[in-house]
């Protein structure tokens, strides 16, 4: 790191969320979170169901308003002008958990539309981003044309995504995206984001609860728990603390339980890792280690 | 003897949008005997749901037929018999929970089966505490966590004591604590109970803990035995689509670039590192 | 927030009207919705407001949640009040401006209004508080089941009933997740005139319909799965029963309502 910083293109200051206050079913979503994200990372955020997790990621684009705390974007509080926070929300995407039930157009291309036609571009510029976004999620253009309610469920899926990436936002924040999907559709899935992320320099926001996931594609984890940052790092320091993980109702991979049963059983292996291939070198090492003196 | 569930020649044809048809199973040949644990396995639209339909008479076949505790799925006198015997637990849990208390939802299949007052709260009673949910018996069921959701959705057929209980990706919409508290409860009945457990799904760290699975994809059985048979087959599985546990991975990549030669049928951790202590003292080179 | 609207809610608790009868408390309710109209007399009212505040006091509900109920129908509630207080003719004129004016009648005619509009849905709250909607529609059913006699699908209504309320949290906490969903797209629901704003609202009622008929047809399954086959043979878990505490509910009701309705005749 050198020594300036940059502004964070976003950030979150002491943000908590209490919902429904003053019944019954009083409740503290969030709970003092700081967060702050820099342009072009790649971000999971992991936690069990009610860990707060998607109480945060509404906040980032004024869907919620924090009970207290900022949310900044370019340094400005997004709260701040009420008028202002429909042009927040078309730079920094959300796409929703099981995006497909929100598709409504009478075709595919219609709905992709909704977005830019909110933005109030011109329908030259409309057509050719709705063109863009087919691209993008690696659908066909003449699929533009198609009621979205014959298509399969990985189709939707993809237009929904296709409906927030039309609005080119500057941030993708994506809330468990794979949910529902069979392994390849998963794999898919993945291999779109990252393509979004890589070659079209988006920043990304992940929300899964599959650590295997995030530790895949992401860069920086952050764990959350009962409304609190829990955890944050490079994936391989936050897997090295297998059992807080489990604590916060988190599973690691399999392959660095493997790992830690072996540590377990006194074999000096390093089990900071969380894929196959680096755990294959780990073991190379640990095994020259063992048998080399 | 009869078996549990007995597909022969299984068939199911259906229409789409553009009025083409489509084989969802395409002479499917599948038994399951009494008592087993089996999982089935396939990616979406490998026609392993439609399986699911014909186990109690949601779906009837087009050609074939389907025999449920002896009993033909096709014979409409039937009908409430087969679903007697074969319980059902469906994908997503909000649209199977009927009442909005618990253990009233819990009760509803025994008030239609016509069930004494008395008999029904000792069933009921007796199903939520086999599902650990016992304590939320008063709860509001929209309030729960799909995990707890799901495993009322079990109580509710598990109090009408039927043989078998087919569930449909029970887990896919579920967390990752949500889908092992509820394989932890579908163990627990196929253990104590002895009720045969047919669990449709794609998560295959689910279809490992299985005493069977079977593979379907496009209509066809693929594959059908031990997990250990199974899952060794790596190649096969992510051509249909699928994984298989890191753990194999794992030894079979130490076998590609280590020349290792570890047997690679270790399904679970404690299998793997015993296979890999031994290897990594300089068992075998 | 949607999920905020506490009217018509079910709030668990083991308070002494949570265990009464659900038949005693529905036909107490209508009870206390006679009283209401038939009374226009002060005393009258002031019996009626003892009554169900202080039922609302032994029920431990809080003040403030049933005032919170009464947040959605402010403004019909004011609407009334302000046209009564205008328009109403009398003798007393205290106030003239035009075709507009206020009159003692009027006054006292608005404060009725408010008083009757308020008790009324303080008072079918207390219902809808303190009984869960299946007993709620498991005593409606028991309470017009002489009319089965008369082919009248009874059972039928009462089944689409307790399932409308089940899924009515359901369908909520969907209907915010769409709005939700199609804000993050840049919808705005809040400004534009009346045609423009039913417009914004396609986005949410295609999907809420989609849905609603999905989530229906695997409910149809499953309830078949579970050997739903009507009223054919079915059984009960929870058997209503009519105790003491029932009949000192009736004996309570009959005392107030009964006293309020004397006042306003003697009066």
């Amino acid at each position: 790191m050198n020594g300036q910083k940059q502004t964070p293109i976003l950030e979150v200051r002491g943000l908590s969320h209490v919902y429904s206050v003053g019944t019954p079913f009083e409740q503290k979503a969030l709970d003092d979170v700081n967060l702050s994200v820099d342009k072009g990372e790649f971000i999971a955020i992991i936690g069990h169901t009610g860990s707060g997790k998607s109480t945060l990621i509404q906040h980032l684009n004024g869907l919620l308003r924090p009970t207290t705390g900022q949310v900044l974007f370019h340094g400005q509080d997004i709260f701040q002008k009420t008028s202002q926070l429909r042009k927040i929300r078309f730079q920094i995407g959300l796409l929703f958990q099981y995006p497909e039930y929100q598709l409504f157009e009478e075709t595919v291309g219609q709905d992709i539309a909704y977005g830019p036609a909110n933005m109030g571009l011109h329908n030259s510029e409309i057509t050719r981003r709705v063109s863009d976004a087919l691209d993008a999620v690696g659908l066909p253009q003449s699929i533009a044309e198609k009621s979205p309610f014959e298509l399969s469920g990985g189709q939707k899926r993809r237009v929904a995504l296709a409906g927030v990436l039309a609005m080119q936002p500057e941030i993708l924040v994506l809330d468990e995206p794979t949910a529902g999907l069979d392994p390849a559709g998963r794999e898919e899935m993945f291999e779109l984001i990252r393509d979004l992320h890589d070659k079209r320099d988006t920043t990304i926001l992940l929300v899964t609860h599959s650590m295997e996931d995030a530790a895949r594609v992401a860069s920086r984890l952050i764990v959350m728990r009962e409304g609190q940052i829990f955890l944050t790092g490079a994936p391989a320091q936050v897997f090295g603390q297998a059992e807080a993980l489990e604590r916060a109702g988190l599973t690691v991979p399999q392959v660095t339980k493997i790992l830690l049963a072996l540590r377990a059983r006194g074999i000096p292996v390093d089990t900071r890792c969380y894929t196959v291939e680096q755990a294959v070198q780990k073991l190379l090492a640990c095994r020259e280690e063992v048998l080399g003196c | 003897m009869s078996e549990m569930i007995q597909a022969e020649q299984l068939t199911f044809r259906y229409t789409d949008f553009s009025h083409t048809a489509h084989l969802a199973l395409d002479g499917v040949n599948l038994t399951i005997p009494y008592g087993q644990f089996a999982a089935i396995l396939g990616r979406n639209g490998s026609g392993k749901s439609t399986f699911a339909k014909h186990c109690n008479a949601i779906a009837l076949p087009s050609g074939g037929r389907v025999l449920v505790d002896g009993m033909d799925t096709l014979q409409p006198d039937l009908i409430w018999d087969i679903r007697r015997a074969c319980s059902m637990v469906f994908q997503n849990p909000d649209n199977q929970i009927v009442a909005t208390v618990v253990e009233e939802d819990v009760a509803f299949g025994l008030e239609n089966m016509g069930v004494p007052p008395k008999e029904i709260r000792r069933r009921v009673n007796e199903a939520l505490h086999m599902v650990d949910m016992y304590e939320y018996r008063m709860h509001a069921p929209h309030l729960l966590s799909g995990g707890q959701k799901q495993r009322v959705a079990i109580a509710g057929v598990l109090a009408m004591q039927p043989k078998c209980i087919v569930l449909d990706e029970p887990t896919a919409m579920l967390d990752p604590r949500g889908r092992a508290d509820v394989m932890h409860v579908l163990h627990r009945l196929h253990k104590e109970k002895g009720i045969t457990i047919v669990l449709i799904t794609h998560h295959m760290d689910e279809a490992v803990q299985a005493e069977r699975v079977a593979v379907l994809d496009h209509g066809h059985l693929i594959l059908d035995g031990t997990p250990r048979r199974i899952f060794v087959q790596t190649r096969k599985l992510h051509s249909l689509g699928l994984t298989v546990p890191q753990s194999v991975q794992l030894l079979e990549a130490l076998n590609g670039c280590a020349q290792a030669g570890l047997e690679i049928d270790a399904l679970t951790v404690e299998e793997c590192a015993d296979r890999l202590e031994v290897w990594l003292k300089g068992g075998r080179a | 927030m949607l999920r905020d609207i506490t009217l018509g809610q079910f709030f668990p608790g083991n308070t002494w009207m949570h265990r009464i009868d659900p038949r005693t408390k529905i036909v107490l309710v209508m009870a206390m919705i006679v009283a209401l109209f038939v009374c226009s007399h002060a005393a009258a009212y002031v019996v009626l407001t003892v009554y169900i505040f202080g039922l609302i006091a032994i029920s431990k509900l809080s003040l403030r949640m049933v005032l919170r109920g009464l947040k959605p129908l402010l403004v019909i509630i004011l609407f009334t009040a302000v046209l009564n207080l205008f328009l109403t003719p009398g003798d007393m004129l205290l106030w003239r401006a035009g075709p507009v004016s206020i009159t003692m009648e009027g006054i006292q005619k608005a404060a009725l209004i408010v008083a009757r509009l308020v008790l009324l849905i303080a008072g079918t709250s207390l219902l809808t508080y303190t009984t869960s909607p299946i007993q709620l529609t498991d005593g409606l059913e028991r309470l017009l089941s002489p009319l089965k006699k008369l082919h009248l699908p009874i059972h039928e209504l009462a089944m689409m009933m307790s399932l409308a309320l089940r899924f009515i949290p359901t369908l909520v906490e969907e209907t915010d997740k769409i709005m939700s969903a199609q804000r993050a797209r840049g919808a705005d629901f809040d400004s534009g005139n009346l045609l423009h704003r039913a417009k914004a609202l396609i986005p949410i009622l295609v999907p809420l319909f989609v849905s609603s008929f999905r989530r229906a047809d695997e409910l149809a399954t499953a309830m078949e799965c579970r050997l739903y086959r009507g009223d054919i043979g079915r059984t009960r878990m929870r058997q209503l029963q009519l105790g003491r505490d029932d009949a000192i509910c009736v004996i309570v009701a009959i005392l107030f309502l009964g006293g309020a309705i004397v006042l306003q005749i003697l009066t």
